[in-house]
């Protein structure tokens, strides 16, 4: 218990202890400053002392005989003697007490010095009671003592030998010597008392001070309680659900009845839900203690808006909807900000609009609202026409835990979190919240965002490609009128003067006045879904005229269906998107459909989202990685992807391999024997100030830690990735303009993700379904694993604990890659730690942990190939 | 040896070093402050005025009046505490007295070379009168070697007090020379009729007949009395 400071009141011990170290620091401080101000002072004093003689008393004379008056040697050198060896201590020795009781003793002399230098002056004695008051600016009393012992000292001795020069005349009466003592002990006491004062005063603050920092501590406490809570339940929640989910996956992957499979679908419906609402609980917990950054990044605006879309796409064609995004063409780009918690608002808006709309439509798009120099205010909006909200509940609707009814919750699902979320995702953006909506209409809802332009525009208008479409007439054809207008934009962004038509009969009327006008249509832009004729009708009438036959045909579709791509093969479409559609990929896929239709139709190809990805360029990569399992994993990934991987071992082998070829980025293991990620990524850096040239490094780490990211960044990384690798994430790193000096990326890949115990279908989806790559993992694992326990067991023998972290940390790397969460994954880390710690008390039991769990691991991964691949895989 | 005890034995070697440094600076100040005052309370060669007013002076007295002679040396510094005693002086005898402030001017010396900032001060000081002494003729008739010599003859001209009206070398404050002069004034009778002169030579030392006058250095380490 703190009490308020009076001396007699008990404090805490603690607290006390910490005030009194705190008081010592503060009068330390107080004396370092003081000497130094004194340093200043005296230095100050003896050049204007010389420039008294200087004044005062040049010369003295004989008749007209002149020689340099003493005073000007005594200001010279006596001043400087009075000042050097102070000044001296002041700089050498500041804040110790000899230094502050010599500057006393020196401050006091220069008065007598000054005294002298100015004729006796009345005024110049002023100097000794203000030298005493400077000198309270210890707070040390005892610093008063050393300066009156000198004034007493000079006029005991000036008594005897001159006493004339102490009172003026040879003999003074004992009431001078009182009243001289007088004055100055005058002074004293006030001094004293100032300089006690001033200590109680700081002992206060001390006190004061050392609570606060008890407070804080006391609050940083339940913070960092706070954070580990939120990360046990985020791992202790998603763990089971994660498996209750895969498992529900795989069982469902088995021969099954229909009612089971009917079963087991409103199983994993459920536990989605459940995941759902329990990320949900979650996030806003994280919001409500503050542990919830935003992570500014550069992104694309467009691409993310689109790609914000797409996991709603199925939903919204399902229930026949139209989902459409639109972003005029005056919004710049790329921003900074952060794209995942904008996608996440969006997500849960979007989402919301469909859930509550039965036919219609959802908009979503963004809109400039202000633009201060480089910072800009967007202006996004969900628009439906769904069921409305009432005026009386629109404002409720953003508070925790409200729906617009409670028995919303039974229609139509949800927590009530997914619009506060928003709301203070919002706020944290700088934006805010709101919305417009009248019942049977539908609504809208509003967010604005603070979001910040690059310092070098990236917007990049393929200039080329502009000039040689300027004012090409190219026809759109959508029923929806939103989508029209949404490809006019886009087309003019383009450079293209796109004309629309609502239906299969009107885009033929405008093709034939094209014509007519001599006016020939570089390309169409077809919705394959609209009522009456559809695209594909469209199309074939349009490929059936031979004076449109050469007019290259995008097909748009809003949910592929299986024989499209086969259909418009066959038509000799040019290329097939489905929706939604971003301008990039409007981009390539015209300028893909517009090049094709130069080449002869046997040489032609569909062009679709997935040829699209493929001709993006081949990269030369460097993978530095130590562990055989994890080398696999990722060459095989990204080989498959077509690009080029060189593999070494450790950090001395990149730097070897960067001086015989050059690569687009490398991926750089964290821990690696020799010379590690960090080290090498110094190294590569340090080069590169020579060249001017950056390669990004993406780092691969096993750690998911609050800080890893930061000692990243710190070293010169550009991006790093958590293991176990997703392919997605992986790819979407290495190809993100991977070129790019200036842009910073992350990706927390798993970290928030637990996998369940060995799931083999999860691997085989992170592995883009390749069996083939799957078996060859799990081979090379049950390979290497039992060499990997034998230098464990081998290094427990000899009790070599660095040994023993050494191989402890490549077996969790390896294992992490099947499972993060597995109980093998937890003892190899246990025993990695233990190893660290060079506490090897328990090592026989974690090692025999490990074993046990390794094992189970083992068996399970050759389960799963054995059932899977009919693989030959043994240990 | 352990790291901390080589500090430690650091440390203490460099205490003792500062603290030599600091008896080397104590003496030195000593030294310094000694030879500062032992100048400055080192008295002029006393002059030896005539008993009686010479009547060969160019410089009149008020008859029925005490009248202070003052000789200045017009650029001698402790001079200024001088003229400053002589105002305080006039100001306590309030007209009772009267004041001559005779600056000499050596020969050869360019025409006004007396006409200094001392000059105009002692002229402000009221009831006293300033008057310049080419070669120095004056100050050889009333027997003036140092400037800030100060005689006071009284009303029948008789000489009362020879001396210096400051404490010490240009130091301003209560003296004995002050003190004797109002009391000799008002009363008619002082403690002492004699004191030490501080300032400069009044003479060119090839002209004077006595060349005692010690140099400032060698006067650093001698007191006079």
């Amino acid at each position: 218990m703190v009490h308020e400071l009076v001396d007699e009141t008990p404090v805490n011990p603690a607290i006390r202890d910490r005030a009194e170290f705190l008081l010592k620091e503060h009068q330390l401080a107080v004396y370092k400053r003081t000497d130094r101000m004194f340093a200043g002072l005296m230095t100050f004093q003896w050049l204007a002392g010389i420039v008294t003689a200087l004044i005062v008393s040049p010369k003295t004379w004989a008749g007209q005989i002149s020689d340099v008056h003493i005073h000007v040697w005594a200001a010279v050198f006596l001043g400087g003697i009075v000042t050097l060896f102070p000044v001296m201590l002041a700089i050498l020795r500041p804040g110790q007490a000899m230094t502050r009781y010599v500057i006393a003793g020196s401050q006091m002399l220069m008065s007598g010095l000054l005294i002298h230098l100015s004729g006796g002056r009345i005024e110049t004695h002023f100097h000794v009671f203000g030298s005493l008051a400077f000198l309270a600016f210890y707070r040390d009393w005892r610093v008063l003592i050393p300066a009156t012992v000198v004034v007493a000292v000079d006029h005991f001795f000036r008594g005897i030998y001159w006493p004339q020069s102490a009172f003026g005349v040879l003999t003074a009466s004992h009431w001078r010597w009182v009243e001289h003592a007088a004055w100055v002990i005058f002074e004293n006491i006030f001094l004293v008392q100032s300089c006690l004062q001033g200590v109680r005063d700081m002992r206060d603050n001390a006190l004061k001070q050392s609570e606060l920092e008890a407070l804080r501590d006391q609050a940083d406490a339940s913070s960092r309680a706070k954070s580990e809570f939120l990360a046990n339940m985020s791992h202790e929640i998603r763990t089971p659900m994660n498996g209750v989910i895969g498992m529900t996956e795989i069982l469902m992957d088995t021969e099954l009845s229909t009612e089971q499979t009917e079963y087991l679908n409103m199983v994993k419906g459920s536990a989605d839900s459940l995941l759902q609402v329990i990320n949900d609980i979650l996030d806003f917990t994280k919001i409500d203690a503050g542990k919830l950054d935003l992570d500014p990044i550069e992104f694309k605006l467009r691409d993310t808006l689109v790609d914000s879309m797409k996991p709603l796409s199925v939903r919204a064609h399902r229930k026949g909807l139209e989902l459409v995004t639109r972003v005029p063409t005056d919004v710049p780009d790329t921003l900074i900000g952060d794209p995942t918690r904008l996608r996440q608002i969006l997500l849960n808006l979007a989402g919301n609009a469909l859930k509550f709309t039965e036919r219609g439509e959802v908009e979503v798009g963004a809109e400039l609202e202000a633009r201060e120099g480089s910072q800009l205010t967007l202006h996004f909006f969900v628009r439906d026409t769904g069921i409305g909200i009432p005026l009386e509940k629109q404002k409720l609707i953003f508070e925790s835990f409200t729906q617009v009814d409670g028995s919303m919750t039974r229609t139509y699902g949800g927590t009530g979190l997914g619009l506060t979320i928003s709301s203070r995702l919002t706020e944290m953006m700088g934006g805010r919240i709101w919305v417009e909506s009248e019942p049977g209409k539908g609504s809208t809802f509003h967010f604005t965002v603070r979001m910040q332009l690059p310092s070098e525009s990236h917007e990049k208008v393929e200039s080329r490609l502009r000039v040689e479409w300027e004012g090409l007439p190219v026809l759109a054809v959508d029923d929806n009128l939103t989508n029209r207008r949404i490809l006019q934009e886009m087309l003019a962004n383009l450079g293209m003067k796109p004309m629309l038509a609502e239906n299969a009969d009107a885009a033929l009327v405008a093709l034939r006045k094209a014509h007519g006008a001599k006016q020939q249509l570089r390309l169409v832009l077809i919705d394959a879904h609209m009522p009456e004729k559809d695209g594909f009708s469209l199309a074939e009438r349009i490929i059936s005229h031979p004076e449109f036959r050469s007019v290259p045909i995008v097909m748009l579709t809003s949910a592929g269906q299986a024989g499209d791509a086969r259909r418009c093969r066959e038509l000799g479409i040019a290329a097939y998107l489905s929706k939604p559609v971003s301008q990039a990929e409007l981009l390539e896929a015209v300028a893909s459909a517009i090049s094709a239709s130069q080449k002869k139709p046997s040489d032609r190809t569909l062009v679709t989202k997935h040829s699209l990805r493929e001709n993006r360029r081949i990269l030369r990569i460097l993978l530095a990685e130590d562990n055989i399992v994890n080398q696999t994993l990722a060459s095989r990934l990204l080989e498959m992807r077509g690009h080029d991987v060189t593999v070494v071992s450790n950090g001395r082998q990149a730097l070897a391999a960067l001086e015989k070829q050059a690569f687009d980025v490398i991926l750089m293991d964290v821990q690696m024997p020799e010379l590690d990620g960090f080290e090498t990524t110094v190294a590569i850096r340090e080069s590169e100030k020579s060249t001017r040239k950056h390669i990004p490094i993406i780092a691969l780490t096993a750690h998911a830690m609050k800080g890893d990211k930061e000692r990243c960044l710190a070293v010169g990384m550009d991006g790093y990735l958590s293991k176990p690798i997703r392919s997605s994430d992986l790819f979407e790193l290495i190809e993100r303009s991977p070129g790019a000096a200036s842009e910073t990326y992350f990706s927390s890949g798993n970290k928030e993700l637990a996998s369940n115990p060995f799931d083999g279908e999860a691997l085989l989806a992170r592995l883009e379904g390749s069996a083939e790559l799957c078996a060859e993992l799990i081979d090379t694992f049950l390979k290497e694993s039992p060499h990997t326990l034998s230098a464990i067991e081998f290094a427990v023998a000899r009790r070599d604990s660095a040994a023993i972290a050494r191989s402890a940390h490549a077996l969790k790397g390896a294992v992490s890659n099947f499972g993060a969460n597995h109980p093998a994954f937890r003892a190899a880390a246990a025993l990695d730690r233990c190893g660290k710690s060079g506490n090897l008390e328990h090592v026989e039991q974690l090692y025999a942990e490990l074993t046990a769990r390794l094992e189970e691991l083992q068996a399970e991964m050759q389960s799963f190939a054995g059932k899977r691949f009919h693989s030959q895989a043994r240990t | 040896m352990r790291p901390d005890q080589q500090i430690e034995r650091k440390l203490t070697r460099s205490s003792w070093v500062l603290a030599a440094v600091g008896v080397l600076w104590i003496l030195a100040l000593i030294v310094g402050m000694r030879a500062m005052l032992n100048y400055e309370n080192g008295a002029a060669e006393a002059g030896e005025p005539p008993a009686q007013w010479p009547t060969d002076s160019r410089v009149q007295r008020v008859p029925g009046m005490p009248t202070i002679v003052v000789f200045a040396h017009p650029k001698c510094p402790c001079t200024d505490a001088t003229i400053g005693e002589l105002s305080i002086l006039m100001t306590r005898l309030q007209g009772r007295a009267s004041a001559a402030v005779i600056f000499v001017r050596p020969a050869n010396s360019p025409d006004d070379w007396e006409k200094t900032v001392l000059w105009r001060s002692a002229g402000a000081i009221p009831g006293a009168k300033v008057f310049s002494d080419p070669g120095g003729m004056e100050a050889r008739r009333f027997g003036a070697q140092a400037s800030g010599q100060t005689i006071l003859y009284d009303r029948a001209g008789r000489m009362r007090f020879s001396g210096g009206i400051t404490a010490s070398r240009g130091h301003s404050g209560d003296n004995a020379g002050r003190s004797a002069i109002v009391s000799l004034v008002t009363t008619g009778a002082a403690t002492t009729e004699r004191t030490s002169v501080f300032g400069c030579s009044l003479h060119d030392p090839t002209t004077r007949a006595d060349n005692g006058e010690a140099s400032w250095f060698t006067s650093l380490w001698t007191r006079h009395q």
